[in-house]
């Protein structure tokens, strides 16, 4: 198999008596675009968020290619590289689109000129070039979601953690990001991790699918192998997949 | 802050504004207008603006973490404080100059908000808890200070008169020559805060008030920004607190440490504008106009200036929640949409 | 050491602990409840004393009974305030409400001073010079009595919390605001009411410490503080637990003044509020 870029080890999380993450091992690989499903409250979410270091996970490690980053906070990873967008976007509303993702690209060390001009290049990536002296409080929905993405991607990342970025969209919004997300995988050369509940989408991108259910791993492969498991069909695809 | 309308086509390139704003024009025009004020030979009340024009550059240094930070420190009495004491123990004391005695105080005043907002950002001491928690500090100096008999115990400590003096013993034959320092003090502040909110510094301090997770994910480094915002504040204010206990010759614990003095360097910054350049100059000569229209005209009831201030802030809540100075950001923004302006 | 003294500190204190406790009662509902860190308390105790000044200066009756007098005020005072104030900013966070009861503090705190001047005004119950011995040390009766009324209070409203359809939907209301509606019960009257409720435990505070303390525009100043001090320790928005914060500290207070000049006792209760802040935001109790 291709290199490990990025591995969580027997991670553990619990809040108060949930167990969140049970005993959870992941890997990422070099080169992939994994997508990560499951039912809501399986723990995809707590895994990003261990991940990028927004929460200490209560045992377990996290690797970022071989090396310990368990206990650097989530300012470090994202200038190691480690990029993720929240499930629930929440931008700097009174701050214009470029600044919004130039601050990103400033904290990992570019000055303050390229800053603009990488913020500029991006929200040109993502489609919003023509508002990007806008406030990040004139944007609906469906834009701060694009506005999240090229945040993320303003830290240079080596992985790309998307959580549900497709979510409350509508379905010509969703191809387009479906679009942007695939020209960004060819293009980028970072990996890609993706959390999305629209399967058609994770079918569609991802190279491989770990399914989630109440903290564990359930499943683990190509999308047709998982998409085809008995097992993930009953925990998850039976209800969720002729929604859709 | 940039404000330029949203309809306008996408420029190519965004740089960030080096051209001075509005705000820094008007500001500049203001303290030219202040520092000239009283050559027009109208002394009176001199020092009532000298001191409104000590509380504006304090405010201003409260706004550099109050505005930009977005945290909320409800006790700048602390900081004030100690450059008040500072200042007039070391002359009072040691006969050494008192803006050595200032120098001091920040050094002192930086160190102590370095090492609160360390612990605060390390137990996750946020929102009302931070200021709540900033207040406790300033109670805990004014208690300290009360019972010390080297700061004087509830007597304070008197700043004297001194024989020959000078500028470099921060007094003044001619009540003009403070006045001037409180506009250099006001201006210097006004100047630290934009250089502040300009700097990479200040990007970091937009994102970590825009949203906390949000800013850590995007790489800023939040511990760091607001232990260095505390820092620079504290001393900023520390300057205000030695000028104010040179200016009336005489500190004790409660002008120094006050929870009352930590809400009036706040109010008169949120009044104005905490994220605003000018707002902290305006709340403070807002504040203090109100105060001296009330004792011409109500002076029966000197607490009058109170209840305006109080309803004011209640007022500014509900409707201008960025203070005066963002009355007339907001009408700038209007003009400038309507000229089709970018 | 000198066991009279010993008790009169302790003892004292655990007196002066039941005032803080009981003004820490309602500073917690609120916080509990409706998020809020209501700076205006402060102000709604001063308007407690000085209700209670003016309503005997006019009946002459005892200044115990026109506490629960005090209660009424309290509850449409801060009804009032929710309602007609702080209702609408609710949804835009923390900042604006804050801001809010900041101006209230210092509106109240004035009017006040125009009404009444800077000159303390006091009220005497009957009990004032009451005395009662406890082993070598005296007391008066008036402490007494506010403690046993700060208790029936804390109790009470513990009560009312716990088992009427009204506390029901205010704790509905402070675990979770969306789902309370989604059930159907009207939010801001619950709102309305927790500031009511934390208002009356002001006020009546406020009344109780109008027999002991010269009234002045800034007397409330102190028991806010402590209040404040009482509620953290008590883990915010902990009806019991700050009452317990509120003993607590009058307690330290105490036993700080035995060892401490002057007024280094307070010192400690704001290093032990900085260690509280700090090391157990959630307070006293135990870790979930
Ligand atoms: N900060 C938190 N405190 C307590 N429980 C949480 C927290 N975050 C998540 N949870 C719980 O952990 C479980 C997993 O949540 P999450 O990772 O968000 O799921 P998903 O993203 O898969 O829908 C859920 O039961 C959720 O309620
Ligand atoms: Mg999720």
């Amino acid at each position: 198999m291709s290199d490990i870029v990025m591995s969580a080890v027997d991670v553990n999380v619990r809040f108060g008596g949930l167990r969140a993450l049970a005993d959870l091992d992941l890997e990422i690989r070099s080169g992939e675009v994994l997508g990560i499903v499951g039912p809501n409250g399986a723990g995809k979410s707590t895994l990003f968020n261990v991940l990028a270091g927004a929460i200490r996970p209560t045992s377990g490690r996290v690797l970022l290619q071989g090396r310990d980053i368990t206990s650097s906070r989530a300012d470090q990873r994202a200038r190691m590289g480690i990029s993720r967008t929240f499930q629930t976007v929440r931008p700097f509303l009174d701050e214009t689109l470029v600044r919004n993702v130039a601050v990103a690209a400033l904290a990992v060390g570019d000055g303050r000129a390229h800053a603009m001009d990488v913020a500029v290049d991006l929200l040109e990536q993502v489609g919003l070039a023509d508002k990007a002296a806008a406030r990040a409080s004139e944007l609906g929905h469906g834009e701060r979601k694009r506005l999240e993405l090229a945040r993320a991607l303003a830290v240079r990342p080596r992985v790309l953690m998307l959580d549900e970025v497709m979510a409350g969209l509508n379905p010509s919004e969703v191809r387009e990001i479906v679009e942007l997300i695939r020209s960004l995988c060819a293009a980028s050369g970072s990996e890609l991790v993706l959390i999305e509940h629209l399967l058609s989408a994770v079918r569609s991108l991802a190279d491989r699918v770990v399914v989630l259910d109440a903290g564990r791993v359930l499943a683990d492969g190509t999308p047709d192998d998982v998409f085809g498991d008995p097992k993930v069909i009953e925990a998850y695809l039976g209800t969720k997949y002729a929604t859709s | 802050m940039t404000t330029q309308a949203t309809t306008s086509p996408a420029p190519r390139r965004v740089r960030p504004r080096r051209r001075p704003s509005l705000g820094i024009i008007v500001g500049i025009a203001v303290l030219a207008a202040l520092a000239l004020a009283p050559l027009t030979g109208s002394r009176h009340s001199l020092g009532i603006w000298t001191v409104a024009l000590i509380f504006a550059g304090v405010s201003s240094g409260w706004a550099i973490a109050g505005g930009l930070s977005g945290l909320i420190p409800l006790g700048h009495a602390a900081f004030f404080g100690i450059g008040g004491y500072a200042s007039a123990v070391v002359f009072a004391k040691y006969d050494l100059s008192p803006w050595l005695g200032i120098v001091v105080g920040m050094v002192i005043a930086a160190a102590l908000a370095w090492l609160m907002t360390v612990l605060a950002v390390r137990f996750k001491v946020r929102g009302p808890y931070f200021a709540l928690y900033t207040l406790a500090w300033a109670e805990m100096l004014r208690i300290l200070a009360s019972n010390l008999d080297y700061l004087g115990k509830t007597n304070g400590v008197l700043v004297p008169y001194k024989v020959d003096a000078g500028p470099a013993d921060l007094q003044f034959s001619d009540p003009r020559g403070f006045y001037l320092v409180a506009v250099g003090y006001a201006a210097l502040a006004m100047i630290v805060f934009l250089l502040v909110k300009r700097s990479p510094l200040g990007w970091r301090l937009s994102a970590i008030r825009g949203d906390e997770p949000t800013a850590a994910a995007s790489g800023v480094d939040v511990a760091r920004s607001l232990t260095r915002t505390m820092a620079l504040s504290a001393a900023m204010t520390a300057i205000g607190g030695g000028l104010y206990a040179q200016y009336i010759q005489y500190i004790d614990p409660e002008l120094a440490f006050n929870v009352s003095v930590s809400i009036d360097i706040a109010v008169r910054a949120i009044l104005g504008g905490a994220v605003l350049v000018l707002g902290p100059l305006l709340g403070s000569v807002a504040m203090t106009s109100v105060t001296e229209l009330t004792q011409k005209y109500m002076d029966a009831l000197p607490s009058a200036s109170l209840l305006v201030l109080g309803l004011a802030i209640i007022a500014l809540a509900h409707w201008f929640p960025t203070g005066i100075g963002g009355l007339g950001v907001r009408l700038k923004r209007i003009w400038s949409r309507r000229s089709d302006r970018v | 050491m000198d066991w009279r003294l010993v008790l009169q500190s302790v003892i004292g204190g655990l007196f002066n602990g039941s005032l803080y406790g009981v003004a820490a009662v309602g500073l917690a509902l609120v916080f509990g409840v409706a998020k809020i860190v209501n700076l205006a308390h402060g102000a709604f105790i001063l308007l407690g004393m000085y209700l209670v000044y003016v309503l005997h200066d006019w009946t002459s009756l005892d200044p115990f009974l026109l506490a629960f007098a005090a209660i009424l005020g309290g509850l449409a005072v801060g009804w009032l305030v929710q309602r007609g104030l702080l209702a609408r900013l609710m949804a835009t966070g923390q900042d604006g409400p804050l801001l809010v009861t900041l101006g209230l503090w210092i509106a109240i705190e004035a009017v006040c001073a125009m009404v009444f001047g800077s000159n303390p005004k006091t009220v005497e119950s009957s009990l004032s010079d009451a005395t009662f011995s406890i082993g070598p040390a005296n007391f008066y009766w008036s402490r007494l009595v506010v403690l046993a009324l700060a208790v029936a209070f804390t109790v009470g409203l513990h009560w009312l919390l716990q088992h009427t359809d009204l506390g029901r939907g205010i704790r509905a209301v402070s675990q979770d605001t969306t789902a309370a509606q989604l059930m159907g019960l009207s939010v801001g009257g619950l709102l309305a009411a927790t500031m009511a409720l934390g208002a009356a435990a002001a006020f009546f505070a406020g009344a109780l410490s109008a027999t002991l303390v010269p009234i002045t525009p800034g007397a409330a100043t102190n028991l806010l503080l402590m209040s404040f001090v009482a509620a953290v320790l008590g883990g915010l928005g902990n009806i019991k637990g700050a009452f317990v914060g509120g003993v607590l500290i009058g307690v330290v207070e105490g036993v700080g003044s035995l060892f401490l000049p002057g007024t280094m006792k307070v010192f400690i209760v704001f290093l032990v509020f900085i260690g509280f802040l700090l090391f157990r935001p959630e307070g006293l109790r135990r870790r979930a």
